[in-house]
């Protein structure tokens, strides 16, 4: 497979052996795509935590390095098989504490760890003796995060370590063959322009020279806290930019705080930024990224060590992490410990970041998913076990995700650069594991497509996937719809299988006025009388009400209680029950035929008189199976007639099924607590006896929860107020207290009365009719005047000056 | 009959979960582009959006919101405040709160959430999170795919960024679902019933149903429903309106609604868990698929369910118990079939009340004079 000869404009310059580097390059990854590879999802013990580990180029062998342990593993179909342990002597060397290995990609033999005490090691397998280690570097002051070789240079090795610098070395030689740190970028100026501080003179940066890339239109450092605007403002930098003088407007510099010209004072020796992370490019022969603990991500040529080539802030704190994009797409990613995964585009003149996904933990490892263009496998330093495998075109839910391990994994290598399928991973928890795809699970399979809620008026609000709305509707697509564009999206790039960018539709199902919404419970809520007139009338109205509100059986049911209790041989409440139950038994029937000969008329439609046929078939026989009826199928509450069920649905209200036919179990069945609530206080003494008081009270903190949600304050407050049960009645007699101040000297009132103990005034006078006020009392909050609610509104129809002559401007909201 | 309104919710990715508050005025919806809507509705009846917030767009620190999909989010009782819960991928929960009174958002028509807490304690994603009933006090129940139901109270109910962990049921199974009776009935003791998606082969009951006990003070395994045995993805209590039974909804390749009637505690020995008498009352398939949310209305008379045919179903119960489906709505507003059209084609419903009236009393009087 040759290489794709799209030489993108940023690397034209390039040198033609560069050029042919790559197409080497790729020859040797290609004749390593032989035979298939085999294996299942597996895990070894190790000895100890391992931190890194790689891969040999064969596919068939892994190094794992640690604190204390380096080993290498054969990875055989069944099981990883040990091969060789490098940690030979017999005193543990600080120079076999790796913090990094890597496998030259060329050569076989050929490995390098990175030791926390700074010291570069390379290792050479084909040595005879034990003791495989073959040089020694020690050159670095701290620990040296990562060791990365040539893609293609056999010779060439590359670190970058805690101490700021990276180092290139030339495996014939042996020392460094040159050094790179972020220093050298900085400018040595100390002119600075702070947005902060206008006083400053608008000196502006003299080095030209500095700004290496002439189309370079802006670098980004981050400073530290410390670092401040030598104008001696006291901002803190937290943010510079330098730009190219000539072309920028000096009033632009000005906009934002902290945005400066120029540099921090000088080199800071021994304090530049720890490197995290260094990556030769696969696309650029002399070309290497690296990552910074301050956020910065440079780009370096080796040939070139004074200065970096391009730097820019990729993330917000330390990166952690970059991955060239295997295929020759000039694409980085970068991880950091924002928990974000970055994709840059490096081909332009400036980075531009063309992805980015958000994990849930800080990035450790970022490794581009092989023969998958947009996949990528990230892990996690901190918190998080999991290695996950993300789609980067669908940055928010993992594409897969491996859960095997049980402590933070280190280390995450793909077995063989063609082959997508087989993961490699240590972790501290010393294990060593491969992980295949398929057994990977995916959270974009499981995670909920929907969404669904009733409303309180009926409506249902419902969120789909839009592809599970969309496949059985596309006969009819519909306007403002974003769907479409995203299905035709999809299609666009066959050759991938994409699952395409999830989207939902949502909607609410609003339910039309007057079909069945709630609207009856709160007009029959408001409408009801439950005191305050004798039974009869209470029931009269009530039924007249249902009534009105086409509620027939509700009103049936108020009937039938008026004339149960109220008819002078069965007031008596002791053979109360007795007597209802034979008078059900009499007095049912007829009702109930009655009844259901009238529904069929009323409610007008074909379906609903099939219906009711066929529901007077189905009573018919249980009123003659049994005496057990239930006569107050409340039809009216479903969703009139759009209900296409065949029967009359009931919502079987409760109490007076009790009452009627002494059948408790039938009583809360399926409950109109509005029913069950009101007929118990309208009734009373008359049947209070009869109904457990727990029961009671849970029918009354139902229908009162119902009000409140309706916002129906007032009759919740009634109901409050009328019901006997004592849990009841004190939920409005908590936190009443009123603390008043007297207007006049504005201290506490202290007595009962509407005269102030201090001034011996009336406090809380109205304004307008300059009397007490002893209810609603409003007062503008600029001059504290104010009276009754009612005067004072028909004042402000007038004027807007204040009712007591003070001359303000009274403000009511 | 229902109007479809369809509302450009703008999440990026899914929406996983939809949640009117307690009025029914207000709707948050959340969704795995890691960001939390809230919507409320105008005088018109448009919905719109009147905060999001997401961890992209502010980088202010109490601003931020889940780094993962965001599964669910619940509103608390308004009694409360104007508090929100929410759970994600991340492993955490966060409990956010609107403030009023920020100036500049109100201009805007934006309301101002700030997060009051974060509930850290699962080692894996969080997949559901619910309020208690209000009579409880301020309470949220958690469950994560670790198995374990995680229940926290705040003990000052002015203080929402105080909570603290009380219960830690371990249910032994990835969980996906949980919802809280919601009866406030002294008979009844909390209870919750929690399902489970777990997929692995030996099938185990994924149904479990936890009840506290006085005694104990602690929760304690009620039941299992034994007969349920695919993934759960939803579960529901049907609001107790005064029912001395519970009714419980759940999702999963089907739509099954159970009953559970609480065995007469003199029958019981005092102190144990309550024994119910399991029913199972409906089972319908008519999704052909996987059951994906179930809801019940105001007065757990309706039931709605939705699953992967796009489409919701409701369903209802005659007098006998009998539950039938009652409507299907498609996700975009289309009805399927004539049925749930059946309002619109008859405009004479309106106008047949009255009729229905005179014909009533007509009847009534006719009875009298037979």
């Amino acid at each position: 497979m040759p290489p794709p000869p799209t030489e993108l404009p940023g690397s034209s310059g390039r040198t033609g052996l560069g050029r042919a580097a790559m197409e080497k390059m790729s020859r040797v990854s290609t004749a390593l795509g032989g035979g298939a590879l085999t294996g299942r999802t597996m895990h070894c013990h190790l000895d100890a935590p391992a931190n890194a580990i790689s891969v040999c180029r064969d596919a068939a062998q892994v190094v794992v390095a640690g604190r204390s342990i380096f080993k290498i593993y054969a990875i055989e179909d069944e099981q990883f098989v040990e091969k060789l342990n490098l940690r030979v002597g017999r005193k543990p060397s600080l120079n076999l504490s790796c913090a990094d290995v890597v496998w030259h990609q060329m050569d076989e033999n050929l490995l390098a760890t990175a030791a926390t005490n700074g010291v570069v090691v390379t290792w050479n397998l084909g040595r005879p003796s034990r003791n495989k280690q073959d040089q020694l570097f020690t050159e670095h002051k701290r620990t040296v995060n990562k060791v990365c070789f040539h893609p293609t240079e056999a010779h060439v090795l590359l670190s970058g370590s805690q101490d700021g610098f990276m180092k290139c070395f030339d495996l014939r030689r042996k020392d460094s063959v040159s050094t790179f740190s972020e220093e050298c970028v900085q400018l040595s100026a100390a002119s600075f322009l702070c947005a902060q501080c206008p006083e400053a003179p608008p000196q502006l940066c003299k080095d030209q020279h500095q700004m290496r890339d002439p189309g370079e239109t802006e670098v980004h450092i981050t400073g530290s806290q410390t670092t401040r605007c030598l104008a001696s403002c006291p901002w803190p930098i937290d943010h510079i930019s330098v730009r190219p003088l000539p072309t920028t407007p000096p009033g632009r510099l000005r906009g934002v705080h902290a945005t400066l010209e120029a540099s921090p004072s000088g080199p800071r020796a021994g304090q530049s930024e720890s490197v995290r992370d260094v990556q030769f490019s696969i696309r650029d022969y002399f070309t290497f990224a690296s990552t910074f603990e301050n956020g910065n991500v440079q780009l370096w040529d080796i040939r070139r060590p004074d200065r970096c080539e391009r730097m820019f802030t990729a993330h917000n704190g330390p990166v952690f992490c970059c991955d060239w994009h295997p295929e020759d797409r000039g694409w980085l990613a970068t991880g950091g410990r924002d928990k974000m995964v970055k994709v840059w585009d490096m081909t332009t003149h400036r980075a531009k970041e063309v992805h980015c996904v958000q994990t849930i933990a800080s990035v450790a490892r970022v490794k581009w998913r092989p023969e998958c263009r947009h996949h990528l496998a990230t892990c996690s330093m901190m918190v998080d076990h999991n290695i996950y495998v993300w789609d980067v075109r669908r940055p928010f839910v993992p594409a897969a995700m491996f859960e095997e391990h049980r402590d933070v994994t280190t280390g995450i290598a793909w077995r063989h650069p063609h082959d997508p399928s087989f993961l490699l991973s240590g972790s501290k928890d010393s294990t060593l594991c491969q992980h295949l795809f398929r057994d990977a699970s995916q959270p974009v399979e499981r995670a909920n497509p929907e969404g669904l809620c009733y409303g309180l008026f009926g409506d249902l609000a419902f969120a789909a996937k839009e592809s599970l709305v969309a496949t059985e509707s596309g006969r009819k697509p519909y306007a403002g719809d974003r769907r479409h564009p995203i299905f035709f999206k999809r299609k666009l790039d066959p050759s991938e299988p994409f699952v395409g960018l999830a989207s939902s539709a949502l909607s609410v199902f609003e339910i039309e006025p007057g079909s069945g919404s709630m609207s009856w419970f709160v007009d029959t809520a408001e409408r009801y009388a439950l005191a305050g007139r004798p039974l009869a009338e209470l029931c009269d109205h009530n039924a007249k009400v249902a009534r009105e509100l086409g509620r027939n059986q509700v009103a049936q049911t108020w009937t039938m209680l008026r004339i149960i209790y109220c008819s002078p041989g069965l007031a008596s409440a002791t053979n109360l029950n007795h007597s209802v139950g034979k008078g059900s038994s009499c007095g049912l029937p007829l009702m109930n035929s009655f009844n259901l000969k009238d529904m069929a008329p009323g409610l007008g439609s074909e379906t609903r008189l099939d219906r009711s046929k066929g529901d007077t078939r189905s009573d018919t026989v249980l009123l003659d199976s049994s005496a057990t009826l239930l006569t107050n199928e409340d039809n009216e509450e479903t969703e009139g007639s759009d209900v296409p069920a065949d029967y009359l649905l009931g919502d079987v209200e409760g109490e007076e099924d009790e009452l009627y036919l002494l059948e408790p179990e039938h009583a809360h069945e399926q409950g109109d607590v509005q029913m069950a609530v009101s007929v118990l206080i309208v009734l009373g003494e008359r049947v209070r006896k009869d109904i457990d008081e727990q029961t009671q009270e849970h029918w009354y903190t139902s229908y009162i929860d119902l009000l409140q949600r309706f916002c129906l304050w007032n009759v919740s407050n009634q109901v409050v107020k009328l019901s006997t049960s004592r849990a009841i009645s004190c939920l409005n007699q908590a936190s009443t207290t009123l603390h008043v101040n007297c207007s006049h000297c504005k201290r506490p009132m202290s007595s009962r009365g509407w005269v102030c103990d201090r001034c011996h005034r009336c406090a809380s006078m109205c304004a307008v009719c300059h009397h007490v006020v002893k209810g609603l009392f409003v007062w503008c909050q600029g001059c504290s005047h104010g009276g009754h609610l009612q005067h004072i509104m028909k004042w402000l129809e007038g004027s807007s000056h204040c009712p007591a002559g003070c001359g303000h401007l009274c403000e009511y909201s | 009959m229902f109007v479809a309104r369809s509302i450009a919710a703008d999440h990026k990715d899914l929406i996983h979960d939809v949640s009117f508050d307690f009025h029914g005025r207000r709707m948050a919806t959340c969704s795995s582009d890691q960001s939390v809507k809230v919507w409320d509705k105008s005088e018109s009846g448009d919905w719109h959006c009147t905060a999001s917030w997401k961890v992209a767009v502010s980088c202010r620190e109490n601003l931020q919101t889940h780094s993962g999909s965001v599964w669910r989010v619940t509103w608390a009782h308004p009694e409360f405040g104007q508090v929100l819960a929410s759970c994600s991928f991340d492993r955490t929960a966060a409990v956010w709160e609107e403030i009023v009174g920020e100036s500049n958002d109100k201009l805007r028509g934006q309301s101002h959430w700030v997060k009051r807490t974060t509930l850290v304690d699962s080692r894996t994603s969080v997949t559901d999170v619910k309020f208690a009933p209000k009579h409880m006090g301020l309470m949220l129940a958690t469950c994560s795919a670790d198995g374990i139901v995680r229940i926290y109270e705040a003990p000052d109910v002015m203080n929402l960024s105080q909570w603290s962990l009380q219960h830690e049921i371990s249910c032994k199974l990835s969980c996906s679902c949980i919802s809280w009776n919601p009866s406030s009935s002294r008979a009844h003791s909390p209870m919750i019933a929690v399902g489970s998606d777990d997929s692995s082969p030996n099938a185990m009951a994924k149904v479990q149903i936890f009840e506290y006990n006085e005694n104990t003070r602690k929760y304690a395994k009620a039941e299992t429903l034994m007969t349920v045995t695919d993934p759960v993805h939803d579960i529901a209590f049907a609001p107790n309106l005064g029912r001395s039974f519970h009714i419980l909804a759940i999702a999963t390749k089907d739509v099954r609604i159970f009953t559970l009637k609480p065995v007469r505690k003199e029958l019981t020995s005092s102190g144990g868990p309550t024994k119910f008498e399991i029913h199972i009352v409906a089972q319908f398939d008519n999704h052909n698929s996987q059951v994906w949310r179930v809801s019940w209305n105001i007065t757990g008379t309706v039931l709605a369910s939705s699953g992967d045919d796009g489409c919701v179903r409701l369903w209802k119960a005659n007098y006998m118990d009998n539950w039938k489906c009652t409507g299907i709505l498609k996700g975009n507003g289309s009805p399927v079939n004539g049925n749930s059209q059946q309002g619109n084609s008859n405009p004479s419903l309106g106008p047949s009340i009255p009729n229905l009236q005179n014909s009533l009393n007509g009847s009534s009087s006719s009875r009298k004079h037979s």
